[in-house]
């Protein structure tokens, strides 16, 4: 599964060109392996910080709620300050 | 740093420096060392052979933790010692683990074989803390030659 993604929540990245994500599922043994490939950023873009910050929450997430029926309880106060300060490295 | 953040990242610590545990998860592989900086590292097979060597380079509980190692079958041994990093960050209620692996010669075997190992073991070591059980891979199932 592949889309194109924009980010619209933010003045500066809504400029960015889309990018495009994959998702590609895998048995692997007994297990499914899930790669997700986040690609097609111009050079010096703010979405690829951004992403890279948010995706292993994202996925980390999936994996727990999948595995235990419950979700990672990430604070969304954090998740902004985190964020924040992610932005300004 | 909230008072509640020092006992899970002891679990975490434990997971990642006791050999009783590793082997639940890390493809039947013991870690065993002292722990102390410039101690040997070993990864030891149930069969008690050593499959991978090298040194603890930093040891800071419950935070940090480095040491390199070498795999010592033939296709690997003569290469660089990299070295692997974790770092255990308290992140709201939950523990967020990164490790980074660095250090590879240039046309590394080493580094393609761990790029597949090491997303296994991660995802491993997250099912067992979480569910008590770890993932069923079959190491062959990683492809690797």
């Amino acid at each position: 599964m592949s889309y194109s993604w924009h980010s619209v929540f933010d003045a500066e990245l809504i400029k960015e060109n889309p990018s495009r994500v994959t998702f590609v599922l895998e048995p692997q043994g007994g297990v499914v392996k899930l790669t997700v490939t986040h690609g097609g950023f111009a050079e010096g873009s703010k979405t690829l910080p951004s992403i890279s910050f948010g995706w292993p929450m994202v996925l980390s997430s999936l994996k727990s709620i999948l595995e235990t029926g419950h979700g990672l309880a990430i604070d969304r106060p954090l998740i902004a300050t985190t964020e924040a300060v992610h932005a300004q490295a | 740093m909230s008072p509640t953040s020092r006992p899970r990242r002891k679990k975490h610590w434990h997971a990642l420096t006791d050999g009783n545990f590793t082997e639940r998860y890390w493809f039947g592989a013991r870690l065993r060392s002292d722990w102390k900086v410039g101690s040997a590292f070993e990864m030891v097979r149930s069969d008690g052979t050593v499959s991978d060597a090298g040194k603890v380079v930093e040891c800071d509980p419950p935070r940090r933790l480095a040491y390199t190692f070498v795999n010592l079958s033939d296709k690997y041994r003569n290469e660089f010692p990299a070295l692997a990093t974790f770092v255990l960050e308290p992140h709201g209620k939950l523990v967020k683990l990164t490790l980074t692996h660095e250090g590879f010669g240039a046309g590394s075997k080493m580094l393609p074989a761990i790029s597949k190992g090491w997303p296994a073991i991660l995802s491993s070591l997250k099912s067992i803390l979480e569910t008590g059980q770890p993932l069923e891979i079959p190491f062959a199932a990683l492809g690797m030659d």
